[in-house]
């Protein structure tokens, strides 16, 4: 009787009620390992069902409430536009977050988007450590903008210089200047550091769903590995005609629709300020 | 830091107790008859023109104390309380975070600050620390406990109390207190309020 | 040293001789021991997990909220609760910006200018309530404790102020299901004795397995769903049908037809949109049955609509198909065409005839289907009771009636809660009055202004829509022992609502509450508003009360579910500033009217009984879950069918509960919410489907539904081994006592008795249904229809990120610019409060949905300024969205959207001169004829630009 969808939901939430039980330091983030053995890092993805949306905008709300984004930015945001003319009007759904591209270009061994691309400030010499849910670890290069060995695209604004470099880069607005965070380096350009969707590591690295997920009324967002091809969201994109945004980019997005209204997509309605 | 600076804080103190207690709760008939002894001579600054105009007040109304009690009392309500919007709120967090949540981070510091001097607000968790009247009571206390640390010498302690209170005057009050002020004076023409404000207005400005 | 240092020296050393100042002392910190300091710092900064419940809409999803240093500071959707299964709406998610709004209302404050014109001054709690106290005990020597009125806007936590109002000696007191949707719950009330019929999509449903184990159940049997005027998706309060929808649709295949003139958000999902005319909803569904009775044919699979077998589990089916059947015969006047039929329907809706027998056919022949009407319509239309009747009898006699994937009554199969602590028990005390000129002694409870009163003495649901006329003329009470009495109303306790701005016109609230006697005293004594944000209403009241918001007190929630489940509202944080929860307020002012001399009020049924909020919590779970053991698979199959269960569901599963054969009861161990805290703060007992049926034989159990005869009722006034039985016979005996009095409100339709069967008549303000309305199609040629907008209801258009969402039409980022203080980084100096300019267009505010092309024919469009004027002279502005998603000839507004005139509103307020005011539109005379409940959603209007 379980669909794949609950099952794949409830497993990913056990990992989570390992930690979860009772009080939890809010500094205790590190990666729990995890019972599934994986080999590499797995590809975190994310598949946006259109078919279930019901345009709610709790993903939008959920990610203000979760990352305090400030009035004028949005990690995840819903578009929507009334189609057609009566008795066969329309109202499609359009979710929208940070694509956490997986990139084309080259940075060094690294394959980047463009917004990490674009960061005068990546790489740094400094490398951290990623530990995947086997243990096993991974060196990376970190940077004012920098990709994490498990994709999420991710910012640092001790190291940024508010150039902006960034936001302009983005084919989709995911990026916007938060007015509550002062940039640090003495040698910065622009006063106010970076904000953008941050897959919500913080809680994926406690076993969690990212908040949009977790909070998603239609269950039209579904999250998972995407290196796995057992997950839901792998199987998904196998059984079902998937698009991304923009294909023309070549940004090589990680988030994936089915059912895509493609007047809607082509409307690009960007909620964060362009700059 | 030089030691000047401390003590005229510390001589500051009952500034702070009169202001806290304006800004706590409203005023009663003992304080107006008290106040009506304050008199200015000559208006140079907003503290002058702050007291010159309080000292006016309660004794333009010195014959009907009672009734100007409760005028204050509903024009404290109306500036501070509500049931309408009120126009002056009297939280820190209000101006200091971008939602203007009345609960914030900005809560949270100050009430880690009166932890370090060993104080909690008394009804924990129900009334934000940040608000202008306990802020205010805090500067009170500390600059009461250097007082008294002076008389005891303990010096290790008075640094850091000192500290603590230079901390906590330049990180909260003058960030935040000004703009306060300045709504009172946009938002009443009571004379009384608007005296009290010029006078926190100077008080908790940065020097 | 500067001017100010000197300054600062001269002015302390004045004031250091202040005597009211140095014994003032520490007024609001206080020192802390070394270990109490110590164990603060420990705890601070680390999250601790509350399981609660929300109340941000009716909904109540199950909540786990992360609290850290005091301070909620996340929330997210409970996992174990089925209710919501661990998702939370983007309102849930928002709620901090409510419960930490700087609007709040923070201290009781006593009233100082004149009602309305907001002028207050704050009071501790005990000046508050001895002023309240003192006001309701003279109120009550004068006139009587039944003068007095407790409106609770709010379902959730009202408990403690029934119990109060009932020990006092009022049986007047309301909830918000009074003021909700009335005539859509008619149906269901008459024939199973329930509410509200829902579609089967909560999941997990905890089943039975045939191995005997319990098991988690995902996944939807539903093949078609038909939502009339109801839109889940956006008018939320049943909230697994956001996710049940589109998830039976993707994994189920199931068809879902929408039927709205607009094109809501739950429309823009189906696969079929219907859009009729506005108030035909009931004509709609009488063509379905008729359609149904008059082509089925057992013997062709293709037309064996009806399942037969049903019949015998109902009672009076020939008598209801009798009288449905006899309007075939009548012409209506409007039309000419025979009642029912598809012509007619045609006619009436103006959807096509291909399009209304498809829907029939469909209705008939998918199974397992479900037919739901909603809020917006029937329940709003005057006439909307005949079409939740129909409604009802079209999901029963089709076989759909608690079959897997079919048509549940949620409220017959919640759980059950409350028990001895509602205070009922306090309404059979004896009292007595003078009457014509005679002592009458009776219970309370036969005071009840509409249960005994001349208008709606059926109005089981209060008729809150009447309070302001009650205000004004007094309740005359025509039925019952105090038949002939009257009294006045002197005292309105209003428990978060909004009362003036939502429960009909606000003129017609604001005449009735200001106005005064010869000697210039208000008529209405006392009005007390409790809240936890200041509202239109509270701008009225003598004395404001702060009451705690939802996360800050404690109770319970078991909302609509397909089976029992209930979960526990726990107070995550404690109560900001004087707020109090409704427990407190209940025991301090009963312990002020038990001091003042009140000798009603007595400590062993307040303070000295309820120490804690858990107290009373564990007394209302003592009843729960409170259902019968009956239906497939058999929940319990340990114990005897048919006997009701009582317990926490591990009890109740070890086997070990006690049969209590003499009152066919299984006693488990209590369910307590301590038991709640230990589990997920959740408790779920299993599902069963077909409840109306023995589990092993096709045959009634006369243990479900709720009627009278224990089995679904197409009658509500007959006679059964020398009894009379049926929803409506005690209100019929009622009628015939005193002599065939007829209330007022069946006199407006022509009836003399409630109905004992099938029922018809039509909706007012409707020139297409309604010949006496014919008249002002001409001049008035727009509809009017109104819609829940879950993101901006009446208490929460205040919150900032809500503004900053769509939603439909009447929720749009149209704003004039307006400016509001909104902190920024400043450089080199952090944060400022700065003032914000909100550019135009970026701010949602209420705005009216109208068709693009009607839109284009006045010359208008989207964004324009127009004025709304219906044929009563009333009028309200707004500016308009043109879309094709909506039926020409109809606009729609949003309730509560618009025209907010309390400032604690804050953008809303901003906007009130282009946002509209539904209810300003609304015939205040318009109360339904059966319940008194306003018809909201019958009106026209004509447009005109500004
Ligand atoms: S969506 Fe924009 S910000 Fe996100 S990874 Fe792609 S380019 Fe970078
Ligand atoms: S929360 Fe889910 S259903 Fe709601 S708008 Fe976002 S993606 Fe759609
Ligand atoms: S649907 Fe209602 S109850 Fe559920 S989270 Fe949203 S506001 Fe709260």
């Amino acid at each position: 009787m379980e669909d794949n969808h609950t099952q794949e939901r409830r497993k990913f939430l056990q990992t989570a009620g390992a930690v979860l039980a009772g009080t939890v330091a809010a500094a205790g983030l590190a990666a729990e390992p995890a019972e599934a053995a994986q080999k590499k890092a797995p590809r975190w993805g994310m598949v946006i069902d259109l078919r279930r949306c019901v345009g709610c905008y709790s993903c939008q709300i959920t990610c203000k409430m979760e990352n305090s984004i400030p009035m004028v930015g949005f990690g995840a945001w819903v578009s929507t536009m009334e189609k057609g003319s009566y008795p066969k009007a329309e109202r499609p759904f359009l979710p929208l977050l940070c694509n956490h591209c997986e990139g084309t270009e080259m940075v060094g061994r690294m394959q980047v988007p463009p917004c990490v691309k674009a960061c005068p400030e990546y790489p740094k010499a400094e490398r951290k450590v990623y530990l995947t849910p086997e243990g096993k670890k991974i060196r990376y290069s970190i940077g004012a903008t920098y990709k994490r060995p498990d994709g999420a695209i991710l910012i640092d604004n001790d190291l940024c210089i508010g150039c902006g470099k960034c936001i302009k880069a983005c084919p989709y607005g995911a990026r916007y200047f938060d007015p509550n965070v002062l940039l640090t380096r003495k040698d910065k350009e622009g006063k106010y550091g970076i904000g953008k969707c941050s897959l919500c590591v913080h809680r994926l690295d406690q076993g969690l769903e990212p908040a949009c997920v977790k909070s998603c009324v239609g269950r039209s967002r579904i999250f998972g590995d995407l290196n796995d091809p057992g997950s839901e969201v792998s199987k998904l994109i196998k059984n079902n005609p998937v698009k991304v945004m923009k294909p023309d980019k070549k940004t090589s997005p990680n988030v994936y629709y089915i059912d895509l209204d493609d007047d809607l997509a082509a409307l690009d309605e960007q909620a964060n300020p362009k700059i | 830091m030089e030691m000047a600076d401390t003590n005229s804080m510390v001589d500051a103190k009952p500034l702070f107790s009169f202001l806290k207690r304006i800004f706590i709760e409203e005023v009663d008939k003992d304080l107006l008859l008290e106040l009506q002894q304050i008199t200015v001579s000559a208006e140079d600054n907003d503290l002058d023109r702050g007291f010159s105009l309080v000292g006016q007040a309660a004794r333009a109304n010195g014959d009907r104390l009672d009734d100007y009690v409760e005028e204050l009392a509903v024009e404290f309500s109306r500036l501070f309380i509500g049931p309408k919007r009120a126009p002056a709120i009297p939280f820190a967090s209000f101006y200091l975070t971008e939602n203007r949540s009345v609960m914030s981070d900005v809560t949270v510091t100050v009430r880690k600050q009166y932890l370090e001097a060993g104080l909690a607000v008394q009804n924990l968790f129900q009334i934000p620390e940040d608000h202008i009247g306990f802020e205010l009571e805090f500067m009170e206390y500390l600059l009461l406990r250097l007082q008294e640390l002076e008389v005891a010498g303990d010096q290790e302690e008075i640094y850091r109390i000192d500290k603590l209170k230079e901390t906590f005057f330049d990180e909260q009050l003058t960030t935040w207190v000004p703009d306060f002020a300045d709504l009172i004076l946009e938002h009443t023409n009571e004379d009384f309020y608007r005296g009290a404000a010029y006078i926190l207005k100077e008080t908790c400005q940065k020097h | 040293m500067n001017t100010t240092r000197r300054g600062f020296i001269k002015y302390s050393s004045i004031l250091a001789g202040s005597v009211a100042l140095s014994q003032s002392g520490m007024l609001s910190l206080k020192k802390l021991s070394p270990d109490e300091a110590k164990a603060a710092t420990l705890a601070m900064d680390k999250y601790k997990i509350h399981y609660s419940a929300c109340t941000m809409c009716p909904a109540e999803c199950g909540m786990e909220m992360w609290v850290r240093n005091g301070q909620l500071e996340k929330i997210y959707g409970n996992s174990e609760v089925p209710m919501n299964d661990g998702t939370c709406c983007a309102k849930g998610s928002a709620s901090q910006q409510l419960i930490y709004s700087p609007y709040r209302i923070k201290y009781p404050m006593k009233r100082v200018g004149e009602r309305g014109e907001g002028k207050f001054k704050r009071v501790s709690w005990d000046e508050a309530l001895d002023y309240i106290g003192k006001k309701l005990i003279s109120i009550k020597k004068r006139h009587g404790a039944e003068s007095m009125i407790m409106d609770c806007g709010d379902v959730t936590d009202r408990n403690p102020y029934y119990r109060l109002t009932f020990a006092f000696g009022s049986p007047n007191a309301s909830e918000h299901g009074s003021i909700c949707d009335v005539p859509r719950r008619h149906g269901p009330k008459l024939i199973l004795g329930g509410k509200r019929i829902e579609p089967d999509l909560m999941t997990p449903k905890l089943v039975r397995q045939s191995d005997n184990s319990l098991k988690k159940e995902y996944g939807y049997k539903n093949k078609l769903i038909i939502y009339n005027g109801w839109n889940p998706f956006v008018a939320t309060r049943i909230y697994y049908e956001n996710r049940g929808t589109v998830g039976a649709q993707v994994e189920n295949d199931c068809k879902v037809v929408v039927i709205d003139p607009a094109l809501s958000n739950t429309a823009s999902k189906a696969d079929v949109w219907l859009s009729p005319r506005a108030g035909t909803d009931g004509d709609l569904f009488g063509a379905m049955l008729r359609y149904i009775l008059d082509n089925d044919d057992p013997k062709d699979k293709n037309r064996s609509y009806i399942d037969w077998d049903m019949k015998k589990y109902v009672k009076g089916w020939d008598e209801f198909m009798d009288e449905f059947k006899s309007w075939y015969g009548k012409k209506d006047p409007i039309n000419g065409l025979s009642y029912f039929s598809i012509d007619w329907a045609a006619e009436r809706t103006g959807l096509e005839k291909k399009q209304i027998e498809d829907l029939s056919h469909q209705f008939g022949i998918i199974k397992p289907a479900t037919l739901v009407w909603g809020m917006q319509s029937p329940g709003h239309h005057y006439n909307g009771y005949c079409c939740s009747v129909i409604g009802t009898v079209l999901n029963v006699i089709t076989g759909n009636f608690d079959v897997p994937g079919g048509a549940i009554d949620c409220e017959l199969v919640k759980c059950n809660k409350g028990g001895s602590f509602t205070g009922k028990q306090f309404k059979k005390k004896k009292i007595t009055r003078e009457v014509n000129g005679k002592e009458v002694e009776a219970e309370v409870e036969h005071l009840h202004m509409d249960l005994f009163g001349h208008k709606h003495p059926c109005a089981w649901d209060e008729s809150v829509g009447n309070y302001p006329n009650a205000f004004m003329d007094g309740v005359d009470i025509s039925y019952g022992p105090f038949r002939g009495y009257h009294y006045s109303i002197k005292a309105f306790f209003l428990r978060t609502g909004n009362a003036v701005y939502t429960a009909g016109p606000s003129y017609r609230w604001e005449d009735a509450i200001k106005a005064k006697d010869a000697n210039g005293d208000y008529k209405l004594e006392l009005m007390v508003v409790t809240d936890t944000l200041a509202l239109e209403s509270s701008l009225y009241a003598d004395i404001i009360l702060p009451e705690a918001s939802f996360v800050e007190r404690q109770s319970l929630s078991d909302i609509y579910p397909s089976h029992q489940v209930v979960y526990n509202r726990d107070a995550v944080i404690k109560p900001m500033y004087e707020s109090k929860p409704p427990f407190e307020i209940m025991n301090l002012l009963a312990k002020k009217l038990h001091d003042l001399g009140d000798p009603d009020i007595k400590g062993e049924d307040f303070w000295e009984k309820y120490d804690k909020e858990e107290d009373f919590v564990d007394e209302m779970l003592a009843v729960s879950p409170g259902r019968v053991n009956v239906g497939r698979p058999l929940p319990y199959p340990q114990y005897p069918e048919g006997y009701k269960l009582y317990g926490t569901p591990d009890s109740l599963e070890s086997g070990k509960a006690k049969v209590d054969d003499k009152n066919k009861k299984v006693n488990g161990t209590p369910l307590t919410v301590k038991w709640l805290r230990e589990h997920n703060g959740v408790a779920i007992w299993p599902m069963s489907w077909y409840r109306y049926r023995k589990h092993d034989a096709d045959e009634p159990n006369y243990a479900f539904p709720k009627t009278s005869s224990k089995m679904i009722e197409f009658v509500w006034d007959y006679e059964e081994d020398g009894k009379r039985k049926g929803r409506y016979a005690k209100h019929n005996k009622k009628i015939e006592e005193s002599g065939g009095d007829v209330p007022l409100g069946l006199r407006e339709i022509g009836f003399k008795k409630f109905p004992k069967t099938f029922f018809w008549f039509e909706t007012k303000w409707n020139p297409h249904t309604n010949p006496d309305y014919k008249k002002y199609a001409k001049d008035y040629p727009f509809q009017v229809i109104g819609g829940k907008i879950h993101h901006s209801m009446s208490g929460t258009q205040m919150i900032p990120w809500l503004g900053q969402v769509k939603a439909e039409g009447t929720w749009q980022p149209l704003n004039e610019p307006f400016e509001a203080e909104v902190p920024e980084a400043v450089p080199g100096e952090g944060m400022k409060n700065m003032t914000m300019k909100f550019p135009a267009n970026s701010f949602s505010v209420g705005t009216i949905m109208i068709n693009d092309v009607d839109a284009k024919d006045l010359g208008i469009s989207t964004g324009d300024l127009v004025e709304l004027t219906n044929p009563l002279g009333k009028s309200t502005k707004g500016k308009i969205f043109a879309t094709g998603g909506i039926r020409p000839g109809v606009i729609k507004l949003g309730f509560g959207a618009g025209g907010r005139w309390a400032p604690g509103m804050g953008p809303a307020y901003k906007s009130r001169k282009y946002t509209p005011y539904h209810n300003m539109l609304i015939d205040p005379d318009a109360l339904s004829p059966i319940m008194g409940f306003p018809a909201f959603a019958d009106m026209i209007v004509n447009i005109k630009k500004v």
